[in-house]
């Protein structure tokens, strides 16, 4: 009788791919010293990247709301593939940081709706009388993922994925093994633990027959990681409707390449940074973007839109065991079209989303307090901006921080989106990176139960 | 356990090696130079959709990301009228970090410094000519200096918004080519700019990528969200997905006004890692809906990309030049409906293909030699 268990290790031994995996690696460490020795001046790692396959994938925002609490009916759509030509594997640790009330914590709230209570539908505040709405950082129950050649899953993060497609118990005629004969095994991806849900996705590549962290297996990026990945964030009008709208942005996941020339020690406390397990992240990134309440005007002067940006940005670093949180200084540079330049900076722990008006101002827009907020138009008169956002070194655990930023165009009539909102959402740009080790993250042992 | 090992004594063999040279590298080998990018400032910096044709506008954000002046090079390649592609050229120079934008639609033309319309308040970035009307194809940017050669100074970023008039808007991040700062004084033709820097290659400027990597929802499929959630009913329709891609070739020769054609091989895996493969053509600009994607360019319902011929609701596709071909970048863009969709209020999300390799390594005979015809050129006319 096979068990679970050992129905996915077999399932994953019978492609050939596993063993020739280790001689792969062999040759990448051989060719790789060489490849660095003889070329110098292109030698050195790169940083993070959306725009190529990754040992580490991280997903800063996904959102839940089926019900509409905070906004339209909500869903995040998620897609990650295996880009190389063998079985990898993944553990993934999804972070709930749905904010709360505390003196209610099962009623979930926002900062800026708590303060501005017309940010929500309803218009009244969420937390009993005397709450505050303070942040959360919950780890839910890791899981694990085996993926075959080159696959692509995708799962919408209300529902997870309980059954993977290529499930040995699928009945014919569904394919229960692809064509080497591998399968999924036991993968199983759970749902979001709440809902409404704030929160992040990050997956980790690990070797696929004891689920301890690798580098990737693919020498056309030099065994940098395999896994790429995106989410699109789905609003709609609920049900039926005359007037149904519905909006959707997406952003490429950022991939964190693993360093094949130092190699992986396969335990659980990732290295981030120069010479060390992963590549370190940015030393700072660059935002351009419209400055908030900005009105662009479109088509020869015919249509027109008020802009909002919204940034929401993680730490590099993590700590998944122990769930220690630490606080990271941001500092903001930015420049309007006229050079003119500005500065600002804010701290946060876990994860913030927030409005770009809201950083140097109170949260909401409460007597129009946006209005002075060096990221609003009224105080820099010019269209756009750049944003050069630096967190600022000496944390333990994180230094670095990763995002996306998401623009919210609302017209004050028609329109396609709910609210006559149409959004986007897009990877921040990079600089540079740090030397020495950055960022730590530390994965936590357990496992969703299957 | 010997084998792990043996593992890494090879590693550190390979870091003895490479260990020393490593750590003296220059502070622009932070970046890897063997990819285009999407998310660092480059030399080049290309938008490959841009579109004015009364529904849709396009805003370009370009921004300098240097402490000192940043002047560019930019071309608008019109290619409404297939094999009738035009050309459009014009200067932008940027204070130090200076960002700007303009509406293609209408240019950015005059200097207001009393102007209190932030859409057009600003230090004016040079004279930028609108497109006109009916306009489809790519912007590309070219960092010069003051004489208006090209120089690898790795200074622009930039991003494109769609809008409709209907008010959906789509945005994306241009593509940027990395300039090797190190590889000193082009020897040729300064106005010739080769695409051949490589981890393996101290080129001029970064090589395009071997192989796109491109993860879609089946065309036409129903969108899983509006299907529980919101208004997706079969009988009026359903809510199906629909992506279109655009690509274009990286070589481009603006001197003579010749533009690039590449014929690329795409495999495909569902979600069943089955697989499906064929090609098609990109010439000179591509853009056109998943259930287009074949050598004829016609509909079909049951091509490989599509939720009839997939059998999944999401696909992997590499896309690859054939062998001796250059390269081709791109994006893609997915469109999203409720049922009935009678008042067009479709909504469109814009990304950023996924690469990996590059085209001048890979399409080489093994020896460092690259085959003839997949070297990119990036040719501009001399002042």
């Amino acid at each position: 009788m096979t068990t679970p268990e050992m129905g996915h290790m077999l399932a994953v031994r019978k492609g050939d791919d596993v063993m020739s995996t280790m001689k792969g690696i062999m040759r990448r460490a051989i060719l790789s010293g060489l490849v660095v020795a003889a070329f110098a001046a292109g030698s050195a790692r790169a940083d993070v990247a959306s725009d190529k396959s990754g040992a580490i994938l991280i997903f800063p925002k996904i959102i839940v709301d089926g019900s509409g609490v905070f906004a339209p009916p909500t869903d995040t759509e998620l897609q990650i593939t295996n880009t190389s030509n063998s079985v990898i594997a993944a553990r993934c640790f999804l972070v709930d940081t749905t904010p709360f009330c505390n003196n209610d914590p099962d009623t979930s709230c926002t900062v800026e709706g708590e303060a501005d209570p017309r940010l929500y539908p309803g218009g009244t505040k969420r937390c009993p009388a005397g709450g505050l709405c303070v942040p959360r950082w919950q780890k839910s129950p890791d899981f694990r993922m085996t993926l075959t050649k080159r696959q692509p899953i995708s799962w919408g993060a209300s529902h997870g994925l309980l059954s993977f497609p290529l499930n040995p118990q699928n009945p014919p005629p569904t394919p229960a093994f692809g064509p080497g004969g591998q399968s999924n095994g036991n993968s199983s991806i759970a749902p979001v633990p709440r809902d409404p849900f704030f929160g992040e996705l990050r997956c980790v590549q690990v070797d696929p027959s004891s689920f301890q962290p690798s580098t990737g297996l693919n020498p056309a990026n030099n065994g940098s990681g395999d896994l790429i990945g995106a989410a699109t964030i789905v609003e709609t009008t609920p049900g039926e409707s005359s007037d149904s709208r519905v909006d959707a942005r997406k952003y490429n996941a950022i991939g964190i390449q693993a360093n094949a020339d130092v190699g992986n020690d396969g335990n659980d406390t990732l290295t981030l940074g120069t010479n060390q397990e992963y590549n370190g992240c940015p030393n700072a990134l660059i935002l351009n973007h419209f400055f908030d309440d900005a009105t662009v005007t479109t088509h020869l002067g015919a249509a027109s839109a008020s802009v909002k940006t919204n940034l929401t940005v993680i730490p590099c670093g993590a700590d998944y065991e122990l769930n220690t949180l630490r606080p990271i200084t941001l500092q903001f540079l930015v420049y309007n079209e006229f050079e003119q330049r500005f500065s600002s900076s804010t701290s946060f722990s876990c994860w913030r989303e927030v409005q770009l008006s809201d950083l140097d101002t109170r949260p909401g827009n409460v007597n129009d307090n946006n209005d002075f907020s060096i990221f609003n138009v009224n105080v820099q008169g010019t269209l756009s901006g750049q944003t050069r956002i630096r967190p600022v070194a000496g944390n333990g655990i994180g230094n670095t921080v990763l995002g996306i930023a998401e623009e919210f165009w609302t017209q004050s009539s028609g329109g396609t989106g709910p609210g006559n909102t149409s959004s986007t959402a897009g990877n921040l740009h990079f600089v540079g990176t740090r030397p020495g080790l950055n960022d730590t993250i530390i994965l936590s042992t357990d496992e969703a139960p299957n | 356990m010997r084998m792990m090992k043996w593992n890494r004594g090879l590693v550190a063999l390979g870091m003895a090696a490479a260990g020393v040279v490593a750590l003296a590298s220059v502070a622009s080998a932070l970046v890897d130079p063997a990819s285009v990018t999407t998310e660092q400032s480059g030399s080049v910096i290309i938008f490959p959709k841009v579109i004015w044709d009364g529904s849709r506008d396009t805003i370009i954000t370009i921004s300098n990301t240097a402490n000192n002046m940043a002047f560019a090079h930019c071309f608008y390649v019109n290619a409404a009228v297939r094999g009738q592609w035009t050309e459009t050229d014009f200067d932008v120079f940027l204070t130090k970090q200076q960002p700007t934008h303009w509406n293609v639609s209408a240019g950015r033309r005059t200097l207001d410094l009393t102007s209190s319309d932030p859409n057009t308040a600003g230090l004016l970035p040079g004279s930028v000519p609108p497109v006109p009307q009916g306009f489809k194809g790519e912007l590309k940017c070219i960092q010069v200096d003051e004489g208006g050669a090209p120089t690898r100074s790795n200074s622009l970023k930039g991003e494109a918004t769609l809008r409709s008039l209907n008010g959906d808007v789509s945005k994306y991040n241009a593509i940027a080519l990395r300039g090797n700062m190190d590889a000193g004084a082009d020897e040729g033709d300064a106005n010739d700019l080769t695409l051949d820097w490589t981890v393996n290659h101290s080129g001029e400027y970064s090589s395009c990528p071997d192989t796109l990597l491109f993860d879609f929802f089946a065309y036409g499929a129903d969108d899983p969200v509006i299907s529980e959630l919101g208004d997706c009913d079969s009988a009026e329709g359903g809510c199906p997905i629909t992506t279109t891609l655009t690509l274009v070739p990286c070589s481009e020769n603006l001197e003579l006004q010749q533009q690039g054609t590449v014929t690329v091989t795409y495999i495909i895996k569902n979600e069943f890692e089955e697989r499906r493969s064929g090609g098609f053509v990109v010439d000179c600009f591509l853009d056109l809906p998943l259930n287009k994607l074949n050598l004829t360019q016609t509909t079909d319902p049951n091509g490989s990309f599509t939720v009839g011929g997939l059998g999944t609701l999401t696909g992997y596709a590499r896309i690859t030049p054939n062998p001796g071909a250059g390269g081709v970048i791109g994006i893609a863009e997915e469109v999203r409906q409720s049922d009935n969709d009678v008042s067009g209020r479709a909504t469109t999300a814009a990304f950023n293909l996924q690469v990996e390799g590059n085209r001048f390594d890979g399409a080489t005979n093994g020896d460092d030699e690259p085959r003839n015809g997949a070297t990119d050129h990036i040719i501009i006319p001399g002042e």
